[in-house]
């Protein structure tokens, strides 16, 4: 994937797919339409964050999951 | 202290520059309670500290300071945190609850008129809740049978 875009864009059918196909997460319609209204507000929102002139880059390398326990240190 | 090494590289990769964000732990706030604005402006005045460090370094070794300019930018309106969401979708309910509905409404007043409006315009969404509410009942049992107990997310 070349398209900074396309991997935004592809983040949030995933998001509505996991809605729509997680199991034992909705018990009731109410709580059921709060859940699908606020997903949908988000898309919105982050639909307006994404910057479209950054499509072509730059593209970082990142750590991916940079919690404090993943450093190794030396007292001194 | 000295850094000697950083591990647990298994979900390294490369990402869009928007999604290159800076430890969302600073201030040791979970990132559900992130999704409020007072917690994000709360972290962001420790972040500013942080940034003028990465600033400073920046400039002395490379004679530029692009990432402390990008990100100075990018913090504006919970950037971090959307960009957070984005690759974290359980957390979407959580920001847009949060943080949104404060931020576009003003509040959750006329939050119950929303979600009728939003759920009347399109008859998907009913018939896509009442799957899910069906699909919750045969889950349960399935669960029972096998001994579980249920945990909704």
């Amino acid at each position: 994937m070349k398209s900074a875009n396309d991997y935004s864009a592809m983040l949030l059918p995933i998001a509505d797919n996991a809605f729509a196909r997680g199991r034992g997460t909705v018990s009731e319609l109410e709580e059921g339409e709060d859940q699908l209204y606020h997903l949908h507000m988000f898309r919105h929102h982050a639909e307006e964050w994404i910057d479209r002139n950054l499509d072509h880059g730059p593209f970082v390398l990142v750590h991916g999951d940079l919690e404090i326990s993943i450093f190794s240190w030396t007292m001194t | 202290m000295n850094l000697v090494s950083v591990l647990d590289w298994e979900w390294s990769r490369v990402v869009p520059l928007q999604f290159f964000k800076p430890p969302l732990w600073l201030t040791n706030t979970t990132i559900e309670d992130m999704s409020y604005g007072y917690q994000y402006r709360n972290y962001l005045e420790l972040f500013d500290e942080f940034l003028a460090m990465i600033r400073a370094r920046e400039r002395e070794r490379y004679g530029n300071e692009l990432l402390a300019d990008e990100w100075n930018k990018r913090k504006q309106k919970s950037g971090f945190m959307i960009a957070h969401t984005l690759e974290n979708w359980t957390a979407m309910d959580w920001f847009a609850n949060r943080s949104i509905n404060l931020r576009i409404y003003g509040g959750k007043e006329d939050l119950p008129r929303r979600i009728r409006d939003f759920i009347r315009g399109d008859p998907t969404h009913t018939a896509l809740i009442k799957r899910k509410v069906t699909g919750w009942a045969s889950y349960s049992a399935e669960l029972k049978l096998l001994g579980g107990v249920s945990q909704p997310l």
